[in-house]
């Protein structure tokens, strides 16, 4: 899977868990940039990321992504 | 050793200067020799005997866990269970006979049971939790274990930390704790305004207030109605200039040594809701409880079965809604025990927080609906101010409980909320210098809005033309001289977050 068809896959999940159609996300996407995205949230999202990509992020790494290419390497290296 | 204290300071200056005259490479082990004296200095040297058990069975727990990679899991128990059983046994063991002699007395039966008296290592629920922080990461392979004993018992008891935190992770504080540091001039003015704006805060506004809270809430039954309103909005001020001023006072003595410490407050009162209040008071215990705690739960099994299946039952919004109440339940509940061991701690800084944030979750998007439908602007000054002071009104509730003598007390006291009050009896309240009392908490509220804001007062203030600043603290430092509550007639009483 190609960098664009994660994101093309995130995107819907974004969606889905933010209840917003009108989320794109890229590299740089952080939790400031969209509204609901908050610590709550934030483990929403990744339960979410995983079922969707069949992945599984460590604690560590769910605590400490800064934004979401962060998140896209680690979904890189696990698919 | 009580850090307002003139001892403390002289203490700071003495191990500054020590610090500076070692070799960049060895300043650490100068940090390592203030923190063991300081603790020597403020506890005794039988309490250290713990803060050593913890430093040993942390080190070799994280060090073994790393050499011995397939039993990671068993060392990871035994290593918390050594270090969080001290902390249980002396700060938390009495919720049991507690309890037991709660429903005694509700049942009017008479059985008592004895609770323990034991005394506590300066800072254990600080070095515990951080320490415990640092297992559970290593465990997690967040990072390498420290294997110089001296360094890894560096960052379990840093001097300043010790007294009201913040918790500390062990990957930001190595680097502050051990990296060479140059000297500055800029370090030393920088930790010498912080300190001095967090004795301001601490002795002239905290202590002050606290004399009129205290004669209030001891003596609630005469002091009735407006005055038990009027106590709990002066304690909310208190409490966030005790714990904040604390905070500056340990920032500062930090920043004299160029170690940066994670700030724990961020204009909490300039809040929108409690959400963003909680995310900005208390930083360090509300990110150690999201780390080790809530996140962990959330993502455990157990929980996105209950998750999957409320989903499949109730909708997506109560699928997602469900865990989510049920796991800050959990968190909040342990913050409150973390607080103190009674059921009044466990409700005021647990339940009731848990409570408003539920019907937050719940409530939000129709709220959000409803200043649709009225045509609220919600994007205005007013509106802000609007918010602002309703998340102060919720907090006011939750300092209430806490100010109450019980749990159960606390419904004497709102009863006695509802009395005529005594207008006349305002006299026998203690003097205190109101005007000073007012400047100061304004300037406080001005270095707040402006931190808000994302501008740095204290790098500001450095900027400025010498005779200014010097001015400015200068009449700081004597309106602390003059109007602090402490000397003869006074004792600068022990910070409310020293206590937990």
């Amino acid at each position: 899977m190609t960098r664009e068809e994660i994101y093309k896959q995130l995107d819907e999940v974004f969606q889905d868990v933010f209840d917003d159609e009108s989320i794109q996300v890229n590299d740089s996407t952080t939790a400031d940039d969209i509204e609901d995205w908050d610590s709550l949230e934030h483990i929403n999202l990744v339960v979410a990321i995983e079922n969707k990509f069949g992945i599984k992020f460590n604690m560590n790494e769910v605590t400490s992504m800064k934004n979401v290419g962060e998140m896209v390497d680690i979904i890189l290296e696990r698919i | 050793m009580q850090i307002v204290n003139f001892s403390f300071l002289i203490f700071l200056f003495i191990s500054v200067i020590v610090y500076y005259a070692f070799s960049k490479k060895n300043r650490w082990f100068v940090l390592l020799v203030s923190s063991i004296l300081f603790f020597l200095f403020a506890s005794s040297w039988k309490l250290l005997l713990y803060l050593i058990f913890g430093i040993i069975t942390t080190f070799l727990g994280t060090n073994l866990m790393e050499k011995y990679s397939k039993k990671r899991k068993l060392i990871l128990f035994l290593t918390l269970f050594s270090i969080l059983g001290p902390l249980f046994l002396l700060k938390y063991f009495n919720i049991f006979p507690l309890t037991i002699n709660a429903f005694s007395k509700l049942f009017s039966l008479d059985f008592k049971v004895g609770t323990l008296s034991l005394l506590a290592p300066l800072g254990i629920s600080y070095y515990t939790l951080s320490l415990t922080g640092y297992v559970i990461d290593i465990y997690r392979k967040a990072y390498k274990p420290q294997t110089n004993i001296l360094k890894h018992s560096l960052f379990a008891c840093y001097y300043p930390i010790l007294i009201s935190g913040p918790f500390v992770r062990y990957n930001y504080m190595e680097k502050e704790l051990f990296e060479e540091k140059k000297f500055n001039f800029d370090n030393i003015f920088l930790g010498f305004y912080r300190i001095i704006y967090g004795l301001m805060k601490k002795l002239v506004i905290a202590d002050q207030l606290a004399l009129v809270v205290n004669t209030i809430f001891d003596n609630y039954t005469t002091y009735t109605g407006f005055y038990i309103i009027f106590a709990v909005i002066l304690y909310a001020i208190q409490i966030y200039t005790d714990f904040s001023g604390c905070m500056d006072i340990i920032y500062g003595a930090s920043k004299m040594y160029d170690i940066k410490l994670i700030e724990n407050f961020d204009s909490p009162f300039f809040s929108k809701n409690l959400t963003e209040f909680w995310r900005r008071w208390h930083i360090s215990l509300g990110t150690w409880a999201k780390d080790y705690i809530m996140y962990p739960l959330l993502k455990s099994e157990i929980f996105q079965k209950l998750g999957k299946s409320c989903k499949n039952k109730f909708g997506k919004k109560y699928g997602k809604l469900i865990p989510t109440v049920l796991a800050i339940l959990i968190l909040w509940l342990l913050i409150g025990l973390w607080h103190g061991a009674s059921f009044r701690y466990i409700f005021a800084a647990g339940v009731l927080p848990w409570i408003y944030l539920t019907l937050g979750q719940i409530f939000d998007d129709d709220i959000k609906k409803l200043n649709k439908k009225l045509h609220i602007n919600t994007d205005c000054f007013s509106f802000r101010l609007f918010q602002s002071l309703r998340t102060f009104g919720f907090m006011c509730i939750i300092w209430l409980v806490a100010c109450s003598p019980s749990l159960l007390g606390t419904i004497d006291v709102i009863k006695e909320m509802f009395v005529f009050f005594d207008s006349t009896l305002i006299k026998n309240l203690p003097e205190i210098p109101v005007l000073i009392i007012f400047i100061c908490s304004i300037l406080v509220i001005i270095v707040d809005y402006l931190n808000y804001n994302n501008i740095n007062v204290f790098e500001k203030f450095k900027e400025q033309n010498l005779l200014f600043r010097w001015f400015i603290l200068f009449s700081i430092i004597i309106i602390i001289l003059i109007f602090g509550a402490y000397g003869p007639g006074y004792s600068a009483s022990e910070f409310i977050y020293g206590d937990f």
